[in-house]
């Protein structure tokens, strides 16, 4: 993050803290796309993703005091969105993939055009005949470091575990993944 | 590459499209409810912590001289005050055997004593 962007950031949690509503739009605005995909890759329902990023950004907006200047904002509603995910997963039994995600699937594996824009019904075809088959802890830690591409430093600041527990959770989820790859008939080789 | 590796890296340049957006943002506004209130400066915070503790502490402070005020009749000098209440009944009680001196005495005391009775006689 620039210097610049990192003033504006101070000065919009500020006025936040001060209960801005109009700083607080800002917020929303920015981060709800990053709430909204994270929830959609891990519930795998574009209704309980929106909900989701209703629940975390009143969460947000009702605990900007306890905010903490050392953690980024950004992490920081990774963390409330997180949770919430976490207490929707635990609480709903795993969705297996009916045979039209599957179909799905292969066709988004088989399709040469790998820069082809998904529709969101295809894109959570895909991503639940992926991950239908992981825990929750599992299916976030694989969310976080292959999806959202952050680092384990910051997976342990957003979830809360050790590296030694991500690294575990990481090697059953990519463990697990394969086996459902092979299982589909895409082995190592495709 | 392995093909887990070439699908994960492919979606997640994948975004799912978040529609009427602008709908939800004002949904969200909308719906905000009262701001928690922050517990302030840390030098305020600190100040809380002090005069909890120091309540904690006169609290303690003032259990333990009550109890203190309690026990204070363990302190009363006995051998004065037996001498005081010998010389007292003394007249009434000489001649009686031990048993009867006894029983007349609680019987005497069971009619007449009250907690400013005891303080008077022994005088705290």
């Amino acid at each position: 993050m620039t210097p610049s962007m990192n003033i504006i950031n101070n000065d919009i949690i500020e006025r936040c803290r001060c209960g801005d509503q109009a700083a607080f739009r800002w917020v929303v605005q920015t981060y709800q796309q990053m709430v909204f995909t994270l929830a959609f890759r891990l519930l795998c329902d574009e209704e309980e993703a929106k909900d989701v990023v209703q629940e975390t950004m009143i969460k947000v907006w009702v605990n900007f005091a306890s905010y903490n200047h050392r953690q980024s904002l950004r992490n920081w509603i990774y963390t409330i969105a997180i949770r919430l995910c976490f207490d929707r997963l635990k609480s709903k039994a795993s969705v297996e993939p009916l045979p039209e995600d599957e179909e799905y699937f292969s066709q988004y594996v088989s399709d040469s055009d790998t820069e082809r824009e998904l529709e969101n019904r295809e894109l959570l075809s895909v991503i639940k005949t992926l991950v239908s088959q992981l825990s929750p802890k599992q299916r976030i830690v694989f969310a976080l470091v292959h999806l959202e591409n952050l680092d384990t430093e910051e997976v342990g600041q957003i979830t809360g575990m050790d590296a030694a527990k991500i690294k575990s959770n990481l090697y059953v989820a990519r463990k697990t993944i394969r086996e459902q790859l092979k299982q589909l008939g895409y082995g190592k080789d495709g | 590459m392995e093909k887990m590796d070439e699908i994960t890296r492919r979606l997640a340049l994948q975004q799912p499209v978040l529609k009427d957006a602008d709908a939800l943002t004002e949904c969200i506004m909308v719906n905000l409810p009262q701001q928690k209130k922050s517990l302030g400066q840390p030098y305020l915070r600190a100040v809380r912590w002090i005069t909890s503790i120091a309540a904690v502490f006169l609290l303690i402070l003032f259990f333990g001289q009550s109890r203190d005020l309690v026990q204070r009749p363990n302190d009363i000098d006995y051998g004065q005050s037996l001498q005081k209440f010998q010389s007292d009944y003394s007249q009434t009680f000489d001649n009686l055997p031990p048993r009867e001196a006894f029983r007349q005495f609680v019987e005497m005391k069971r009619s007449r004593t009250s907690i400013s009775d005891i303080k008077s006689h022994y005088s705290f």
